[in-house]
């Protein structure tokens, strides 16, 4: 018998039991769906944390003694962190013979519900647009135009033209580009190089309507490039560990520091949707494997009609195995089209609550992770209905008419 | 039985559409996201959002209860193709229509728009659903 006939069959067998499919369909796309949320979870932190920490730029951060998370918390966020310490330490700092370049920056947090803010609660950075690292690939990009003593550099998730003004604590700013995305929340902060920062201080008891209180004499991180290797640095764990032993009043952030954070935060989440995941496949792929064998029981004559009418063992098993794969199949696309859907549209959702970075990941580890997905929907479909298929099609044709009757 | 269904799935989905911007994912300065007391309440763009997916859910339930109180072939295909004008305009409202706050992390951006996007997608398929029973029905 033919492909055609089969296919007739295997559409008039998924048609005559709609419910009892669709049923199959919807364990196969909650198992499916729940492990491509899991991997695009785990795909698109690695990713965002690659893109944050690549535009972060430093090989350490030294923010005040004890305030490292609160750093690590704002980068993953965007909400600011509020802490200052003497600004006479980066210069410390830069003398150090392992230590290549220094930058400093300041944070401060726009005003909520205040006229003299255009966006309220926005992180704001303050960077030395001589010496930073963090959006130095934007200044080399655009060394034609450099940056004015009011112009601003916001990230990719603040919906505003360049071009177009912005108001802090009262004073204008001019928006002069938007930085790449990263998916961390730097992409919801907005750079301000520092001396405007610390103009927008003095002038905020008149121009704000709650003064900021940020003294030239304080910075909030110093931004650390180490020299290579080659000449005359440390590694950076080590340089770390000298920093903080030579300044006690610092803590000093290594790129680690975030990868750790970002593990620790999705280890949760990640492990619920797996064990979910693992604790629903075996009952699946059981039910699948009960389902086809009962079905197949009950059209023992069915099966004698058709093998006495010419059909083979290969088209029998064909026939059982098509229908299992035929429903993982769409309980799958089903899955992993939610999963995708539902993790795209509240990415920055989830990303927010789990204070995660959240990148979507490109389309080879996408076409991955989806193939993955899809191939053990498939595998699972197929291994389930094996030994229905191999029973009902050693079935001799007239003893599958004469038990079916 | 199909045609009441289909009707039964607009009707939840519409009074979805009308909880979602004022319980499930609030827009701001509502539910949750209200101010404390002694603070003045603000007026948000994602106001005219909130009360413009209030009207669409309306409308989503009044379509809805057409089939299921006359079960025929019309009805169906009425409320199939009312369901897909309030999913696509349940999208458009935000996004151009009447808009939403400016910064992404704001309650209306972080989680009313991609609900309000779930639900009109699930609508899309409600109506779909509707058009395939309309065709079957005699």
């Amino acid at each position: 018998m033919s492909i055609s006939a089969l296919s007739l069959v295997l559409s008039r067998d998924l048609k005559r039991r709609p419910a009892r499919n669709l049923l199959l369909g919807l364990c196969v796309a909650a198992v499916t769906g729940m492990q491509v949320a899991a991997a695009l979870l785990d795909a698109a932190s690695r990713r965002g944390l690659e893109l944050g920490l690549a535009r972060m730029g430093a090989d350490l951060v030294a923010v005040p003694r004890g305030l490292s998370d609160e750093l690590t918390h704002s980068y993953m966020t965007g909400e600011a962190a509020l802490f200052y310490m003497d600004a006479a330490v980066e210069q410390k700092i830069a003398a150090l013979p392992f230590v290549d370049r220094t930058s400093p920056q300041v944070y401060i947090k726009s005003l909520s519900g205040a006229s003299c803010c255009s966006a309220w609660n926005i992180f704001l950075i303050g960077f030395d647009p001589a010496t930073d690292f963090t959006v130095r690939p934007w200044l080399t990009a655009h060394r034609e135009t450099p940056l004015g003593p009011d112009d601003v550099l916001v990230g990719a998730a603040i919906a505003s033209e360049p071009g177009t003004n912005i108001k802090f604590y009262g004073r204008q700013f001019r928006i002069a580009g938007t930085l790449d995305a990263t998916g961390t929340g730097l992409d919801t902060t907005v750079f301000i190089p520092i001396r405007a920062a610390y103009l927008m201080a003095k002038e905020s008891p008149v121009k704000a309507v709650k003064p900021l209180d940020l003294p030239e004499s304080k910075v909030s991180a110093v931004m650390i490039k180490l020299k290579p290797k080659s000449a005359g640095g440390s590694p950076a764990y080590r340089a770390a560990y000298e920093l903080e032993m030579r300044f006690p009043e610092i803590s000093v952030i290594q790129p680690e520091d975030f990868m750790v954070r970002v593990q620790k935060n999705l280890a949760a989440t990640l492990g619920t949707l797996r064990s979910a995941s693992y604790a629903v496949w075996p009952v699946t792929a059981l039910l699948i494997g009960l389902v086809f064998g009962m079905a197949a029981n009950e059209r023992r004559r069915e099966i004698g009609l058709l093998r006495a009418m010419g059909a083979t063992r290969g088209f029998v098993f064909r026939m059982i195995i098509g229908g299992a794969l035929i429903v993982c199949g769409a309980g799958a696309a089903a899955g992993m089209a939610a999963a995708a859907g539902l993790t795209s549209a509240f990415s920055r959702l989830i990303a927010l609550k789990l204070e995660v970075p959240f990148y979507w990941p490109g389309m080879g580890d996408l076409a991955a992770i989806l193939g993955a997905a899809c191939a053990l929907a498939l595998l699972t479909g197929g291994l389930a209905a094996l030994v229905p298929a191999i029973s009902a099609s050693r079935m001799e044709p007239y003893e599958a008419i004469r038990r079916g009757e | 039985m199909k045609a009441r269904a289909v009707g039964i799935a607009v009707v939840a989905l519409g009074v979805l559409l009308v909880l979602t911007p004022w319980v499930i994912f609030p827009v701001c300065g509502v539910g949750r996201f209200a101010p404390g007391p002694g603070i003045a309440p603000g007026m948000h763009p994602c106001h005219g959002t909130l009360q413009a997916e209030t009207v669409l859910g309306a409308a989503a339930i009044v379509i809805g209860f057409i089939p299921v109180l006359w079960p025929r072939k019309k009805a169906v295909l009425g409320a199939s193709l009312g369901a897909a004008a309030v999913a696509v305009l349940a999208v458009l409202f935000p996004l151009a229509i009447t808009g939403l706050c400016k910064v992404v992390t704001m309650p209306c951006r972080l989680g009313t728009l991609p609900a309000l996007e779930t639900v009109a997608t699930l609508m899309m398929l409600a109506a779909a659903l509707g058009l395939t029973v309309y065709r079957g029905l005699r």
